[in-house]
């Protein structure tokens, strides 16, 4: 039974301990999401180090305004739009500095475009999705969806990992299973652990 | 330097957060039709769509993002560290899930943080995590959406999560069931058309109810809930046995009482929980919003909001005020949370819901507990999160969880 409407409820919940000060919380919205917002941060500066100061202060922002966090509906996209908004006002501060300076600058002037913006939300937060899927994959599987992700063959994946195609097809089919029964009701903004639905016929009972 | 708060970027955003989600379900092969659907209508909508979609069929491309996350997850906890050095002045507290590389938010919910008496993060003194327990064949299933419901010619129906169905009952009541819910809909009836059913939960299971005049209550595990299909009289009264959360719909000419072996609680409209498992000795009741009257046959005290009264088994009741709602609650929204109780205490919390029993071989049971767990992890994942956290050791031998000395 699939759900349809975005469930938002462990998000308001992550949020609300967010608000009354839980640090345990806030660690793992932290650990969750820095690797994505850093990896986007750094693709649009093109500068590790820019990038990394640009998502402390994501998270320092987040963690000083906690008090109206409540107004947020979707973290994730809050964080994003924050790490892009800090993104450009790095830039920009950084093309004035070097106007001023009238430098030969080998510091970026470009500027991400909104289309540019978007493109490398997609594709960090699809990439995030994935590896959070994988990750709760037992190894042998996960060692094969890996190489699915990366674009190889069943009959390619066999013979890099020396076993049987139909061994390849089968850990294939373990991993969506599993995947499937364990985690994945990815909604808007969270993660949602479900627990396995388990199937019995529709059960019709007539006037008692 | 607060970001602006731009709507129409920030639902975009959130729009291809929820399309990122379904490109990788559809890598997963696990994209549903409707899904499907959703995913062409947005390729559809817009050449680039497809242009950007079609960038992450690259492998190389993939591979170096893959790359970019793979270094910058290696840099998470350095990062956290000095974010915490820097902005809170203290430590973030221990990863439990010292294998993983991420920590899904319901692993955040899943964790749990003894303290002792004197408040002292107990987490900290155990650097060295323990392992887990080996794999075991079966491991223990969380409970879940399931109940049975007794209806008043002795009839049963299994209620498990994945069944639906409906009844219609004497005098035109109808009963539908359907995830992990049951409810009854139909007008008053007449005096003698009302019948009494039983919505009783095992070990294991929790199971929501709508009552003929809307009132819901949430059964966790191991609890009962008598109750008429239609509220005639003068006034609404329902038996418990357990535990349950209400939220009474309000009818000011017909008041709302439960009844606990020997306690009474009455009440207009209301939310509020009453805990009475014989095995935990003492009958509460939290109030979280509006008024309740809790009487023990002796006296009456009213609640204010926050009060929980306890009546003992000899009868007598004490209030206490301001007490900790959210733990009080907390099985209602999927969590164990403990507040400074003992080890047993939180033992028998975890044998009403895993349906297992817990033997002690270890003797010194002294020390408080506090800290919030998922109620949707396998035994297995739970214990090595206490064990993590240095609540004890454990071995699981089937349905018998032994508490190691």
């Amino acid at each position: 039974m699939e759900s349809k409407g975005p469930i938002i409820y462990d998000d308001l919940q992550l949020i609300k301990e967010i608000e009354s000060g839980s640090t345990v919380a806030f660690d793992q919205l932290y650990r969750q999401l820095y690797p994505a917002l850093f990896v986007l941060a750094a693709k649009l500066t093109k500068s590790n180090e820019m990038a990394k100061d640009i998502v402390s202060e994501v998270f320092l922002q987040l963690w000083e305004s906690r008090s109206t966090l409540h107004r947020v509906q979707n973290l994730k996209a809050y964080l994003y739009i924050s790490a892009r908004n800090r993104t450009l006002n790095y830039l920009k501060s950084n093309s004035l500095r070097a106007a001023e300076e009238l430098t030969e600058s080998n510091v970026s002037t470009w500027e991400p475009s909104a289309e540019e913006f978007f493109q490398a939300l997609l594709h960090t937060e699809t990439i995030r999705a994935l590896r959070e899927a994988i990750d709760t994959l037992p190894p042998e599987c996960k060692k094969v969806v890996d190489l699915v992700l990366k674009g190889h063959s069943t009959n390619d994946i066999a013979q890099m990992l020396s076993i049987s195609p139909s061994a390849v097809s089968h850990q294939k089919t373990r991993a969506v299973r599993i995947l499937k029964d364990k985690v994945f009701l990815i909604v808007p903004g969270i993660l949602i652990f479900f627990s396995p639905e388990i199937k019995f016929d529709l059960l019709q009972l007539s006037i008692i | 330097m607060t970001p602006t708060f731009n709507e129409p970027d920030d639902q975009q955003a959130a729009l291809l957060i929820r399309i990122a989600q379904l490109i990788a379900k559809e890598r997963l092969g696990e994209l549903q039709d409707a899904e499907r659907e959703e995913l062409d209508r947005w390729l559809g909508e817009d050449e680039q769509h497809r242009v950007w979609k079609d960038h992450l069929s690259s492998p190389e491309y993939v591979a170096e993002i893959q790359e970019r996350f793979q270094a910058s997850e290696e840099s998470v906890e350095a990062s956290l560290k000095s974010f915490h050095r820097d902005h809170l002045n203290n430590a973030p507290v221990r990863r439990l899930n010292g294998g993983a590389r991420f920590n899904r938010w319901w692993m955040a919910a899943a964790v749990l943080v003894p303290l002792v008496i004197a408040g002292v993060w107990l987490a900290e003194k155990h650097s060295v995590p323990v392992p887990g327990p080996a794999p075991v064949v079966a491991d223990v299933q969380p409970g879940r959406n399931k109940a049975t419901l007794t209806l008043a010619n002795g009839n049963r129906v299994l209620l498990d999560t994945g069944i639906s169905g409906q009844l219609v009952q004497k005098g035109g009541v109808q009963i539908h069931y359907d995830q992990g819910k049951v409810e009854y809909q139909g007008l008053r009836l007449a005096e003698n058309d009302v019948t009494y059913n039983t919505l009783t939960t095992a070990k294991g299971g929790e199971y929501q109810l709508v009552l003929p005049d809307g009132s819901k209550v949430w059964l966790n595990a191991a609890s009962s809930l008598r109750y008429p299909t239609s509220f005639t009289g003068k006034e609404r009264h329902v038996e418990l046995t357990g535990e349950a959360y209400f939220e009474v719909a309000q009818r000011k000419d017909q008041p709302f009482s439960v009844g606990v072996g020997g306690m009474d609680v009455s009440v207009l409209g209301t939310e509020f929980d009453i805990m009475a498992y014989p095995e935990e000795g003492k009958k509460l009741t939290t109030l979280i919003q509006g008024a309740v009257k809790v009487e023990n046959g002796k006296e009456v005290r009213q609640l204010a909001v926050g009060d929980q009264a306890a009546v003992a088994e000899s009868g007598a009741m004490s209030v206490a005020s301001n007490v900790n709602v959210e733990s009080v609650i907390a099985w209602k929204l999927g969590f164990f949370q403990f507040n400074h109780i003992d080890l047993k205490t939180m033992m028998r919390e975890i044998a009403r819901w895993y349906d297992i029993d817990v033997v002690y071989q270890r003797e010194d049971l002294s020390g408080e507990f506090g800290g919030r767990i998922s109620r949707k992890l396998n035994l297995s994942e739970l214990i090595s999160l206490l064990e993590g956290n240095g609540v004890g050791h454990f071995k699981m031998e089937g349905r018998k969880l032994i508490v190691l000395p």
